[in-house]
C-alpha cells in the first residue's frame, strides 16, 4: 500500500476510536490511549492544527508539520508498534504425482499424508543514512525462502490466525535478509558515498599539503639558519671592529637558538600529531552513518502436505519410512539430501544399513563390501 | 585506460570514507515476538508506514524547524533563514558568519542549532561566548528556540551537559603546573557543533583561548563576528586556521600570496582573498537587508536638586558605608562589597534607603554603634517633608503624557522596593500601571505584557524577569535609577530598540545633582549607550577592552572600575568626577578602535 501523505487524515486514523472534534480544520482529541499519553508525557485533550496561522492564534495548540514534536512523537510511538504481522496465502491445492519422485533401488509400498504449513518471512527494514547535514531514509522489503530472496507476486493474502501455526524461528532468514539489505543500501548510497568521498579527498589533500609544506618550510629554515650561521661566522673571523663583532656574535647566537628550536625532537612530531587530529576530524565529518532497524516481519504462511512413504528395498526385505514435504506454492517436493554425503538426491536408494543415500554412496558402500 | 584509472581513483577515494553501519538491537525483540507468536494487525503496520512517511525529513533545501520557532520570533527576516540554510547546505556546517552588527547573528546561529536538533543531527552542542553574554544566549535559546542549554561553570559539569554554554574567558584557563587546560574535559567530548560568539578574539594563535578552541573535536563549527580582523591580516589567517586548517595555505604562503611587505592591513590580492573567504564566510551588510530600520536613541538627563535635608541624609548613608560599617565584633565590613551591594540601593530611592536602614537595625550581625548611626539616619529620613526624585518622576511622566497622550512609558528600577514606591505614587495620579518583576509565572508575565501593549500606559519593571522581551510598541524609557553596568542599561534600552520600533527612542534618566550618580549617568548614557552605536556593539567594545569579564567582587570589571574610583575618592566628588572622566577617555579610545576595525573590515570584505 502506498502511504498517504495527508497529516490530518493520519491524525484521524491514529486517534481512531477516540473522541474527536473536527472544527474549522482544528482537531480536538479529547481522549487518547494511555500508552500514548505516557509516551508523549502529556494527557489529552490535544488541539491539533495544521497551519502556522492557526497555531499562532490558538495558545495551547500542537502544530502538526514536518519536524514538529507531536508528529515526531507519533512516529516514534508507532516505531514500537506493528512490528510483527501474520498473513495467510490461500493456494488451491493440487495433488502431486507421487510417481514423479525418483526411486532407485526401492519402491513405494504405502503412502500416508498429513497437512501442515510452510512459511515465507517478509522483513521490512527502515534504513536511515545520515551524512553531513543530510539524511536519507529507505524502507526495504525482503522476502526470504530457503535462504534466497523471493521476488515474485504472491497473489491475494488474507489475515492470518496465530492458532494455525506452531513455533516459528526465522533467525537464519533474518541473517540472509541483512546481507541482502546491506547490498541494496550500498547500491542506493553509491552516489552519496561517491560525493562524500570527493569532498573528503579535497579536505584531506588540503590538510596533507598544509602539513607537508609546514614540514618542508621548517626544513628549509634549518638550511637557511645553517647557511646564515656559516656566513656570519666567516664575517666574525675577519672583523676588526669590536662593536661589529658583538653584533655578529649576538646574531649567531640568535640563529643558533632558532636552530635548536626547529631541530627540537617535538617540533615535527607535534605537526604530525596535529595533522592526524585534523585528518580524523575530517574523516568523522564526512562519515556516512547507516542505521538499520526492523520495522516489521510479516510472516506469510500457506498450507503444505507431508507425505509419509513406506519404501521397500528391491534387493532385500529392508523397509524404510520417509517423510517428504510437498510445497503447493512452488508445486514441488522439498528437496531430499543423501544421509551420507549431504548432496541433493535425484533418486532415492536404501543402503544395506537402511539409510537413504544417493546412487554414488550406494555403489561405494557396495565396493567396500 | 583513462577510464580504468578513473575507476581505480574513484575506488581509492571511497576507501577513505568512514562508513558506520549498525543494526538496531531492538531487532532481537521483533524476532522474539515471531517466536512467541505475538502478532498485530496489518492496519497498524500500514499506519506506521504512513507516520514514517509524514514525519520523514525532506532534503535540506528548507528549514523544517522554522514553523516551530517563528511564533517566538518577533519578525520574519529572510536573510536569517537564508544564512542558516547556506551554512548547513553549502558550507557543510563550517562557517564564519560575519554579518554586520544588528543583523541577528545569534538568531541565525540559533536557527542552525534548532534545525540540526529537529533533524536529529546533533546530540552535543557547545556555545562559547564572552562572559557578559552567557546568560543572554541561554535566555534567547530558551525563549526563542525552546532549547535548554546548561551553563558550564566547573570542569565536572562537562560530562553530562549535552547542550552546553560557557564563558570562553573561564574555560580557556590553563594550569601551567599540570600543563593542562582547567576545562580539558571539553576536549575529550566529540561535539556535533561548536559555536563561538565574538570570534575575533581568537585572532592570536599563541593564546590559550585560540588553543582551547583548536583542541575541541567538532563536526561543525560556527565562528560569529562582525569584524574578523582588527589590525592585521594575520588575525584573519588565524581565525580561518581554526575553521579549515590550510585554507589560506601555510603562514609563509599566506604572506607571499596575500600580504604586502610593510603593510599588515591591505591585501596584495584582494579579489583572490575575497574569493577564498567566500568559500567559508557569510557576510551581509545592513544596507542590503530590507525591513531593518534603525531608530535613534535620544538621551535626556533629568537633573534633580535635593533639598539640604535630603542631601544631608544621603551624605550620612555614604559616611556610614565608608567610615561606620562594622560587624558585631567591631571589624570593618569589606568596603568593596558594601559599595557594590548597597550603594546602588541608596541611590535608587528614599524608600529603598529606608528599607536598607531598617534591615541593618534589625540585624544582630552589625555592631551597636553602626546600628545606632543607622537609626539616626533613618529618623532623619522619616522626617523629610518631600522626596524630590519621585516628584521629578511625576513631573516627567506628566510632561510625556501631555505631549503624547497615547505614548507608552517603560520605567525601570533595580529594586523591588523602589518599584512598589513608584507604583504607589503613580497610581494616585489615575494612570493605568502594570508592574513587572522577577518571580512572576509565565502566564502572569504574558498577561501583563499583553496588558501593557493594549490597555496600560505605564509599565514599571525591575531588570530581573524582563530579559528577552519585546516592547517595540513603546518609545519612552525612564531610568529611575541606573545600573553601573552599561550592559544592563543596554538590555533595558534593548527592550525598545528592536526591529519594528517605529519611533526614535527617548531615554530619560533621573540623576541626583552633586552626587556620584550624576557622573555615572553621564558616562553610561551620554558616552556609551546613546552615542549612535547599533544594538549589540557596546558589548563587543567592552569585550574587546576586557571590561566585560567578572571581577573579584562579582560585578563586571567596568563596574568595579567605577566602584574603585568611588572608594579612592573618599566621597570627594571632584576626585570621583575626574576618575570617571578617565574611564570615559578609555571608553572613547575603545570605541574609536572599534570604529577603525569596522572600517578596515569593510574595506577588505565588502
Amino acid at each position: 500500500m502506498q502511504p498517504k501523505n495527508n497529516t490530518k487524515e493520519l491524525m484521524l486514523e491514529f486517534f481512531k476510536g477516540s473522541n474527536i472534534e473536527d472544527k474549522n480544520g482544528v482537531l480536538t482529541i479529547n481522549n487518547a490511549p494511555k500508552s500514548f499519553e505516557d509516551f508523549i508525557g502529556k494527557k489529552a485533550p490535544y488541539v491539533l492544527v495544521f497551519d502556522f496561522d492557526k497555531h499562532n492564534k490558538l495558545a495551547d495548540s500542537e502544530l502538526i508539520v514536518k519536524g514538529s514534536y507531536f508528529l515526531s512523537a507519533i512516529r516514534d510511538y508507532m516505531r514500537t508498534k506493528g512490528q510483527t504481522t501474520l498473513v495467510k496465502m490461500n493456494i488451491k491445492f493440487e495433488e502431486p504425482k507421487i510417481q514423479s519422485i525418483g526411486l532407485g533401488n526401492c519402491k513405494i509400498i504405502e503412502v500416508n499424508k498429513k497437512e501442515g504449513y510452510s512459511f515465507i518471512p517478509e522483513f521490512t527494514f527502515l534504513s536511515i543514512c545520515q551524512y553531513l547535514n543530510d539524511k536519507k531514509q529507505f524502507m526495504n522489503k525482503i522476502r526470504i525462502k530457503d535462504g534466497n530472496i523471493l521476488d515474485m507476486n504472491l497473489g491475494k493474502l488474507t489475515r492470518g490466525d496465530a492458532a494455525d501455526i506452531g513455533e516459528v524461528e526465522v533467525f537464519n532468514e533474518y541473517k540472509a535478509a541483512k546481507i541482502k539489505l546491506q547490498e541494496m543500501i550500498s547500491e542506493k548510497t553509491k552516489e552519496i558515498r561517491y560525493n562524500l568521498s570527493i569532498k573528503l579527498e579535497k579536505e584531506l589533500k588540503r590538510i596533507k599539503e598544509y602539513y607537508g609544506n609546514q614540514i618542508k618550510e621548517s626544513d628549509e629554515e634549518v638550511e637557511r639558519c645553517l647557511e646564515k650561521i656559516k656566513l656570519l661566522e666567516a664575517k666574525f673571523k675577519h672583523t676588526y671592529f669590536d662593536r661589529e663583532a658583538l653584533i655578529l656574535k649576538r646574531m649567531i647566537r640568535e640563529y643558533n637558538d632558532r636552530l635548536v628550536k626547529l631541530k627540537e625532537q617535538g617540533h615535527k612530531e607535534r605537526l604530525k600529531k596535529e595533522e592526524l587530529f585534523h585528518v580524523n576530524d575530517e574523516l568523522d565529518k564526512y562519515a556516512l552513518s547507516v542505521n538499520h532497524s526492523l520495522a516489521n516481519i510479516n510472516l506469510i504462511y500457506y498450507k503444505n502436505c507431508t507425505y509419509t512413504l513406506k519404501l521397500k528395498s528391491s534387493k532385500s526385505d529392508s523397509i524404510k519410512i520417509l517423510e517428504i514435504v510437498y510445497d503447493p506454492f512452488f508445486k514441488k517436493f522439498e528437496p531430499l539430501t543423501c544421509s551420507s554425503c549431504n548432496e541433493l538426491l535425484n533418486k532415492i536408494n536404501i543402503s544395506s544399513t537402511g539409510k537413504i543415500v544417493c546412487a554414488k554412496c550406494l555403489s561405494n558402500s557396495k565396493g567396500k563390501k | 585506460m583513462a577510464n580504468h584509472l578513473k575507476k581505480q581513483e574513484k575506488q581509492k577515494n571511497i576507501e577513505n570514507l568512514k562508513i558506520i553501519e549498525k543494526f538496531s538491537e531492538e531487532d532481537a525483540t521483533v524476532l522474539q515476538k515471531i517466536k512467541s507468536k505475538e502478532f498485530e494487525d496489518k492496519e497498524v503496520f500500514d499506519l506506521k508506514l504512513r507516520a514514517e512517511e509524514a514525519a520523514k525529513d525532506s532534503e535540506i533545501d528548507e528549514l523544517i524547524s522554522y514553523n516551530l520557532i517563528k511564533k517566538k520570533l518577533a519578525f520574519n527576516l529572510p536573510h536569517q533563514q537564508e544564512g542558516a540554510l547556506k551554512i548547513l547546505r553549502d558550507l557543510d556546517g563550517r562557517a564564519l558568519l560575519a554579518d554586520e552588527v544588528g543583523l541577528g547573528k545569534t538568531i541565525t546561529a540559533g536557527m542552525v542549532l534548532k534545525e540540526c536538533i529537529v533533524r536529529g543531527f546533533i546530540k552535543r552542542a557547545l556555545i562559547l561566548t564572552p562572559p557578559s553574554l552567557v546568560s543572554q544566549w541561554k535566555e534567547e535559546l530558551e525563549n526563542k528556540f525552546n532549547l535548554n542549554f546548561n551553563i558550564i561553570e566547573k570542569e565536572s559539569e562537562w560530562e553530562h551537559a549535552k547542550l552546553a554554554i560557557a564563558s570562553i574567558d573561564k574555560v580557556k584557563n590553563f594550569d601551567v603546573k599540570t600543563d593542562k587546560f582547567k576545562h580539558a574535559k571539553a576536549h575529550e567530548i566529540y561535539w556535533d557543533i561548536v559555536i563561538i560568539d565574538e570570534a575575533h578574539k581568537l585572532k592570536d594563535k599563541k593564546t590559550y583561548r585560540w588553543k582551547f578552541v583548536d583542541k575541541l573535536q567538532k563536526k561543525r563549527l560556527l565562528l560569529l563576528t562582525a569584524t574578523p580582523f582588527q589590525n592585521n591580516l594575520i588575525e584573519l589567517y588565524n581565525l580561518l586556521a581554526l575553521l579549515r586548517r590550510g585554507h589560506l595555505g601555510t603562514l609563509r604562503e599566506f604572506r607571499e600570496n596575500f600580504m604586502i611587505d610593510g603593510n599588515e592591513r591591505r591585501p596584495l590580492n584582494p579579489s583572490e582573498l575575497k574569493r577564498k573567504l567566500g568559500e567559508v564566510m557569510i557576510r551581509r551588510r545592513r544596507g542590503e537587508i530590507k525591513g531593518m530600520n534603525y531608530m535613534k536613541r535620544i538621551p535626556r538627563i533629568q537633573s534633580i536638586e535635593l533639598t539640604a535635608r535630603e542631601k544631608n541624609a544621603y551624605d550620612q548613608i555614604v559616611n556610614l558605608l565608608l567610615s561606620h560599617y562594622h560587624d558585631y565584633k567591631g571589624d570593618t565590613i569589606s568596603t568593596v562589597l558594601a559599595i557594590h551591594s548597597i550603594l546602588p540601593k541608596i541611590t535608587s530611592s528614599s524608600r529603598a534607603s529606608m528599607e536598607f536602614l531598617e534591615n541593618l537595625i534589625a540585624n544582630p550581625k552589625y555592631s551597636k554603634p553602626t546600628q545606632e548611626y543607622a537609626r539616626l539616619i533613618l529618623n532623619n529620613f522619616k522626617t523629610l517633608e518631600q522626596d524630590t526624585k519621585i516628584n521629578a518622576l511625576v513631573d516627567l511622566v506628566k510632561e510625556i503624557t501631555d505631549k503624547d497622550p497615547k505614548g507608552k512609558i517603560l520605567i525601570y528600577t533595580k529594586h523591588p522596593a523602589t518599584l512598589k514606591y513608584i507604583s504607589d505614587i503613580l497610581n494616585k495620579k489615575n494612570l493605568k500601571i502594570v508592574e513587572f518583576q522577577g518571580g512572576l509565572s509565565a502566564d502572569e508575565k504574558t498577561k501583563r505584557i499583553k496588558e501593557f501593549s493594549e490597555t496600560a500606559q505605564i509599565m514599571i519593571s525591575t531588570d530581573a524577569g524582563s530579559e528577552g522581551l519585546n516592547f517595540q510598541f513603546c518609545s519612552n524609557l525612564i531610568n529611575y535609577d541606573l545600573p553601573w553596568n552599561p550592559m544592563s542599561v543596554e538590555q533595558r534600552i534593548g527592550r525598545l530598540d528592536r526591529i519594528g520600533q517605529k519611533k526614535n527612542i527617548k531615554v530619560y534618566n533621573l540623576a541626583t545633582k552633586d552626587t556620584m550618580e550624576e557622573h555615572v549617568v553621564d558616562l553610561i548614557i551620554n558616552k556609551m549607550c546613546c552615542i549612535g552605536l547599533i544594538m549589540g556593539e557596546l558589548p563587543i567594545i567592552l569585550f574587546n577592552m576586557g571590561l566585560d569579564s567578572s571581577a573579584k567582587s562579582g560585578s563586571i570589571k567596568f563596574e568595579e572600575k567605577l566602584m574603585q574610583a568611588f572608594l579612592e575618592s573618599k566621597n570627594n566628588l571632584s576626585r570621583f568626577a575626574s576618575e570617571v572622566d578617565k574611564v570615559g577617555e578609555e571608553i572613547k579610545e575603545g570605541i574609536s578602535d572599534y570604529e577603525k576595525t569596522k572600517k578596515y573590515t569593510s574595506e577588505i570584505l565588502d
